[in-house]
């Protein structure tokens, strides 16, 4: 397993290099003129500016300026001024937290309608809800938030539902209010998210123990119910409860919107490998030992899917994260990662646009990895074979 | 001359069974009935103006037409019934400048909802949706065409020399495929378009570029573990010991077996292809003037709020539905040549449906 994982870790670095090196070089090629041509100047503050900022310099020489410092985690800072490591920390808070309660709540989803469908011969309960699973998988994600948006401003009173740009530190829901100045809503969301993985981290280990100290399975339902109470229980201590509930409220339009527009894949993959195993010898053998249905469903049958759903995800991430960038980019909702790209793109900030995006990569390759250990860990072949399972 | 004929009857059978296995899936015969009726829209568009709009392109036009049913309101200090009278300061607002009490005011209506006249309405700038939506379906194909094609032909190439050649070449194309991969196509789009093509990228373009992400990254990781288990197999071996050469191997004896799964990245690919498409279209980053991506922003613009109080629901719906269900369409297709491509999990899924039956009473 060490040896696998430092395998990865070093491909992950290398092409990490290489993608890099090629967004540097598309985004400094590629957009025309540069940031200086946006403002009316004469010829010599121009070129007084282009060479505060260093863009005079041959680009090769930018490179290895830009890389050197990238490799401590400098990224340097944006045009208009402000380091782009923060900026990009704060975009990010949004779009992390985002990803991560659209994915808890989309994957069970995803799975556990994909099971039913598998096994479920009646054909006005498959066919619908494959046909909406595909519709839904092939939607246009602004769409689909708009539509989420609007049946969640219905859903709820406008008193109780603000976007975050709203959101009045005097006034916010629950709890005491919380002077601004001690903490943004990036810095919330970023506590947020470390105390819900924390939750997630302990649920976790919780259900391995009840399972090796009594040999008794816990049901999903229970774990899934200790890791939502949890991190409700885990906000309100951490002493910024009234803002982490609106904060969670105002994001439920991206998170709606992501869930809808990722459940149907996970639902499609997790169909069609289970239909798959249906005549596969070991279903046989668990049938003739006269398991009851449910737990050949469950047991035998949805846990060898799991691995083509975990696999398919790893190619899927990418398209999520647009999906998310874009939605984000609408609705503005908190400026995530959407929002400070395009934002980058039209102002022609390269090194904003740059590190923005390098920042996504790195969380895409960072995903990529925590997937690829859960199939190594559940195929003991990948292990070996070091090997990607189709 | 025996030979030939019998390997063509061979090739005609092959297509026979594959056929008909494409037809044992019902999502997929649906999928290719929508892209067909798509397809139609093409000509239906073309027969349109040949007849029936004929001489009104200043009506239908999709870019520059311009209609609006003229709604007649008195003008009032207090309005009791909305659909005959209106404010005099909403008229003023309006565009009836010097609207006084007891005027008539001539009211355009923009976005108009559906009539005769107009299948799915006008946009808010009085353009028939209609034509709006046929004439979306060009790009959208040359888009979604171009992707596949693209597509298809790297991520082929790709996987099949990984596959043959191994050693070094195999981890450079597998490096540059995981690097394609972080790259999210959409957003290099956009880079691309507001660069290269000064903030217009034409549909061809746009298609070859998502091609050649989607081709390096996703269609070649899946081709080449395909192509590996291909590599496995006797056959190859027997070609290797007749005295093939690599490259022999990798075109005559390799690729034309990773055609099938080839299609099914080519119809994947244009779902995302012409998704992308609309949103780059959506930031105005599209060259050509009508597309549904346009047209989803038309409907949710504030000029549309502005004129209609509300988004011009039409607009919105004709764009959103168009584009919804010409990818869903081609994602059916695409699980139609999955089960021709993988005839392993097909024969499954056909069992499954054939013993269902015996299935039962196994189970009670």
């Amino acid at each position: 397993m060490i040896s696998f994982l430092g395998r990865r870790l070093l491909g992950g670095l290398i092409t990490l290099t290489i993608f890099i090196t090629a967004l540097f070089f598309l985004v400094n090629v590629l957009i025309p003129g540069d940031w200086t041509s946006q403002f009316i100047l004469t010829a010599e503050e121009r070129a007084a500016r282009q060479e505060s900022l260093g863009i005079d310099r041959p680009l090769i020489e930018q490179f290895w300026t830009w890389m050197s410092s990238a490799a401590v985690l400098d990224l340097g800072k944006s045009f208009g001024g402000s380091p782009v490591f923060d900026r990009v920390r704060d975009a990010m808070a949004t779009t992390v937290f985002v990803f991560v309660a659209a994915t808890v709540i989309s994957f069970p989803l995803g799975y556990w309608l994909g099971r039913a469908s598998a096994w479920n011969e009646r054909r006005w309960f498959t066919m619908p809800t494959t046909a909406i699973a595909v519709l839904m998988f092939t939607a246009f994600p602004p769409v689909i938030a708009f539509l989420v948006e609007r049946g969640i401003r219905n859903l709820l009173s406008p008193e109780t539902y603000r976007t975050t740009t709203q959101l009045d530190p005097e006034r916010w829901g629950f709890g005491p209010p919380f002077p601004e100045d001690v903490a943004t809503i990036p810095q919330i969301l970023w506590r947020m998210v470390a105390i819900s993985l924390f939750v997630f981290a302990v649920a976790l280990v919780v259900r391995w123990a009840i399972r090796a100290v009594f040999g008794r399975r816990v049901p999903p339902g229970v774990i899934a119910a200790m890791m939502v109470f949890g991190s409700l229980v885990g906000w309100r201590l951490s002493g910024f409860s009234g803002q982490a509930f609106d904060i969670a409220l105002a994001m439920s339009i991206l998170i709606g919107g992501l869930v809808v527009l990722s459940y149907g894949e996970i639902l499609l993959v997790t169909d069609a490998a289970m239909i798959d195993t249906r005549t596969e010898d070991f279903i046989l053998t668990a049938r003739a030992k006269g398991l009851p249905e449910r737990a050949v469903r469950d047991r035998h049958s949805a846990r060898a899917a799991l691995l083509p759903v975990l696999s398919r995800l790893v190619v899927s991430l990418p398209y999520f994260l647009t999906g998310l960038v874009i939605l984000e980019y609408m609705f503005g909702v908190g400026s995530g990662m959407g929002s400070l790209i395009f934002e980058a793109i039209n102002d022609q900030d390269t090194p904003l646009i740059v590190g923005a995006m390098a920042v996504v990569g790195v969380m895409t390759l960072g995903l990529r990895l925590v997937l690829e250990v859960a199939i190594a860990a559940l195929d003991p072949r990948v292990r070996l074979i070091g090997d990607r399972v189709p | 001359m025996i030979a030939r004929s019998a390997r063509s009857q061979m090739r005609r059978r092959q297509w026979a069974s594959d056929a008909a296995t494409f037809m044992s899936n019902r999502l997929a015969v649906i999928g290719l009935i929508v892209v067909v009726l798509f397809a139609g829209s093409l000509v239906v568009r073309q027969a349109l103006w040949a007849t029936v709009w004929e001489g009104q392109a200043r009506i239908y036009d999709p870019a520059t037409g311009y209609d609006a049913p003229i709604l007649s309101l008195v003008v009032v200090e207090e309005v009791t019934d909305p659909d005959t009278e209106i404010l005099r300061g909403h008229a003023r607002l309006d565009g009836f400048l010097d609207a006084e009490v007891g005027d008539v005011f001539e009211k355009p209506i923009q976005p108009a909802p559906p009539s005769s006249k107009h299948w799915f309405g006008t946009d808010p700038f009085g353009r028939d949706v209609f034509s709006m939506v046929l004439a979306g379906a060009t790009p959208a194909f040359v888009v979604g065409i171009t992707a596949a094609v693209t597509t298809a032909v790297l991520g082929s190439l790709i996987a099949a020399v990984s596959a043959v050649f191994r050693g070094w070449v195999d981890a450079v194309l597998s490096k540059l495929s995981d690097t394609a991969l972080l790259l999210p196509a959409p957003l290099a789009m956009i880079i691309v378009g507001a660069g290269a093509f000064g903030g217009d990228i034409t549909p061809f373009w746009f298609g070859f570029l998502y091609g050649v992400i989607a081709g390096l990254g996703t269609a070649a990781i899946v081709l080449r573990s395909h192509a590996l288990s291909i590599m496995g197999r006797p056959f190859i071996d027997a070609a290797r010991v007749a005295g093939a050469s690599r490259t022999r191997l990798a075109f005559r004896h390799l690729l034309p077996h990773l055609l099938p799964l080839a299609g099914v990245s080519m119809f994947t690919a244009v779902v995302g292809a012409v998704v992308a498409h609309g949103f780059a279209a959506w930031l105005s980053f599209a060259d050509d003037l009508v597309n549904w991506g346009a047209m989803m922003f038309m409907g949710l613009t504030p000029i549309a709020r502005f004129s209609g109080g509300d988004i011009a629901w039409n607009v919105l719906l004709a764009g959103a539905l168009a584009i919804s269900l010409f990818s869903a369409s081609f994602y059916l297709v695409s699980l139609g040549v999955r089960d021709i491509a993988l005839p392993h999990s097909q024969s499954r899924a056909l069992r499954r449906h054939r013993h269902h039956g015996l299935d039962l009473r196994a189970r009670s």
